[in-house]
């Protein structure tokens, strides 16, 4: 750990993106203490009222207020949220099913693997956002179904790393030490393997919740997730599009939180993966 | 070479067939097609009739044959909105939708790897910082957002550019732009690490040792093999870009198969979507195909490889 930060000292691109990305969990954890204003709040009075440091202002919103004078900065703080749950809660998801799949085909090989590859392979075949409408159009829109669906376009990244680092590993002496002591194929993978396809899996995982919030922000754009009121940074977006012309403030603010916090995952996940295994770049 | 085309072939084949699969299931996740039909004062026998008619009545495998062979004719069903079939729904929007992504592939490619070479080849320098900054925000940037942003910059503010719709050339310009951003990011930070690469190859060493001008050095030994790996993500970027699409052609009301996919889902039009997904899908395979049977006659390992 102590070796970790100090080669993370030396990289100001991973430090960057540590500290987005440690902005974002805390504003997450403690939107009820930094939120000015109660983000449903509706005060029609303020409606599109402008940030207080343009010309247009002075209003009593930092970042404006919506068309229904909701402000927006408690909004943004709020809607992190829900980007951080369902982006942590699909990627935790899909890496257990992944890790496990992935474990599976790389010990057991034969049949299993051949299947569990195949299906990662028709999974790939079709392009992520239309997988998500097709699955979100049948089970409907609901902030379970978003978390189902994301965890579901996620687990191939996973199976793909961990079945290629298990097959290496399944070879190697302390394997086969134990496996001539008699352990069971379970007792292997859970014990001897599992740790050892750890660090791949965290550095897949931090790249995947880029995506999975670049994805969750899109479907809630196209109103396939969470249903108002409540606050998501895709869903104001989406809102905030009629008003284009007139309030500029209210899809420029939540896309420039989107960006800061895959710009922080992307950074950090990046030297994560350079520190560790440069071989695991995939070519993204 | 021809048992690894065979072999490419059949496992586009199976991606197909378990695409269709996906799509069956999800049909029936829906809810029962029969309930949907009828309108809400509909009777237990009239279920019943329009359940026999659309052939529900019978057992699940059974059905999912007679879908198989439907489907593998290009019927999806007739569209309740359009009262046409599906597949035709979706197939007059097509081109629209391979306009756009043609262009954004063509003008991502184009950016991309001009500015992964300038970085690559100013390695060191504020030049290469810029670049490479401008393509992380690139790849960070949601793209809905940035097609918001051109609109109002473009079309509100300066009112260069249309906001929306599909027309002469002026209208594809911001949305190919939105559309081919990621697409640029992505090949140049993996064109510029792979002529870093590329570069300290011996290789290289020997061409300069030659006494070749830069200019033969660069282009005709190190972009051509520089170039191999960015090859093997355009399948990829491929999927990126089809996904990007449906997000770009609700923004910019572009009529395309994304756009339509999306309002079939708002007005519970399956059938559409099924379709949709189904089509862009299968031409998503054959593209990756395409891919890697070229990138088989690129790169000579593949061929022996296999």
């Amino acid at each position: 750990m102590k070796r970790l930060w100090r080669a993370l000292r030396r990289s100001p691109s991973g430090i960057v993106g540590l500290a987005l990305m440690t902005l974002f969990v805390f504003t997450a954890i403690a939107a009820p203490l930094l939120s000015p204003m109660d983000p449903v709040a509706i005060d029609l009075g303020n409606r599109l009222g402008a940030p207080t440091w343009t010309w247009d202002g002075p209003g009593a919103h930092p970042l404006g207020a919506d068309q229904l004078g909701r402000d927006i900065l408690s909004r943004i703080i709020w809607g992190s949220r829900i980007t951080l749950i369902v982006a942590a809660t699909a990627v935790v998801l899909s890496g257990i099913l992944g890790v496990i799949l992935g474990l599976l085909a790389g010990f057991v090989g034969g049949w299993t693997e051949r299947v569990i590859m195949r299906l990662a392979d028709v999974q790939l075949s079709i392009p992520l956002m239309l997988f998500a409408l097709l699955v979100i159009g049948a089970l409907g829109p609901s902030l379970f179904n978003l978390i189902v669906v994301l965890a579901l376009t996620g687990w191939t990244r996973f199976a793909r790393i961990v079945r290629g680092e298990t097959l290496s590993l399944r070879e190697r002496e302390f394997v086969m030490s134990v496996r001539a002591a008699g352990a069971t194929g379970f007792h292997i993978m859970s014990r001897h393997i599992l740790p050892n396809v750890m660090t791949a899996t965290i550095v897949v995982a931090t790249l995947e919740l880029a995506r999975v919030v670049i994805l969750e922000s899109a479907l809630s754009f196209l109103g396939m997730g969470l249903q108002p009121p409540e606050a998501s940074w895709g869903r104001m977006l989406a809102e905030g599009r009629n008003y284009i012309a007139s309030a500029w403030w209210l899809a420029t603010f939540p896309g420039v939180a989107i960006l800061l916090v895959v710009l922080g995952v992307n950074l950090f996940g990046d030297w994560l993966r350079d520190y560790f295994d440069p071989k695991l770049q995939d070519n993204r | 070479m021809s048992g690894y085309v065979a072999g490419r072939l059949l496992e586009s084949l199976i991606a197909v067939l378990g695409v269709l699969t996906i799509v069956f299931v999800a049909a029936r996740l829906t809810g029962d097609p029969a309930v949907l039909l009828l309108p809400v004062s509909a009777t237990d026998a009239d279920i019943a009739r329009v359940r026999e008619e659309l052939g529900l009545d019978r057992p699940l495998i059974e059905q999912y044959f007679v879908y198989l062979a439907d489907a593998l004719r290009g019927d999806f069903g007739i569209s309740f909105e359009h009262h046409r079939p599906a597949m035709e729904v979706v197939l007059e929007r097509l081109p629209a939708t391979f306009e756009l992504a043609g262009a954004a592939l063509l003008l991502g490619t184009i950016v991309g790897v001009i500015t992964g070479l300038v970085a690559a080849l100013s390695r060191g320098t504020l030049l290469e910082l810029i670049a490479m900054g401008v393509a992380l925000l690139g790849q960070a940037t949601p793209i809905f957002w940035l097609g918001i942003v051109l609109i109002l910059i473009f079309a509100v503010e300066l009112q260069w550019l249309p906001a929306g719709g599909r027309g002469g050339f002026e209208h594809l310009i911001l949305p190919a732009i939105t559309l081919a951003t990621f697409t640029t990011a992505s090949i140049a930070r993996l064109l510029r690490s792979s002529m870093i690469e590329v570069l300290k190859e011996d290789y290289i060493r020997t061409a300069w040792a030659k006494g070749l001008v830069p200019h033969t050095v660069y282009l005709r030994h190190a972009v051509r093999n520089a170039l191999i790996p960015v090859i093997t993500i355009i399948g990829i970027l491929a999927g990126e870009l089809f996904s990007g699409a449906v997000v770009t052609e609700t923004i910019f009301s572009w009529p395309g198969v994304g756009r339509v996919i999306v309002q079939a889902i708002e007005t519970k039009d399956f059938a559409v979507v099924q379709a949709g997904v189904t089509i862009v899908s299968v031409i998503f395979i054959g593209f990756n195909l395409l891919v890697d049977l070229l990138y088989g006659l690129i790169d000579p390992r593949i061929r022996i490889a296999s």
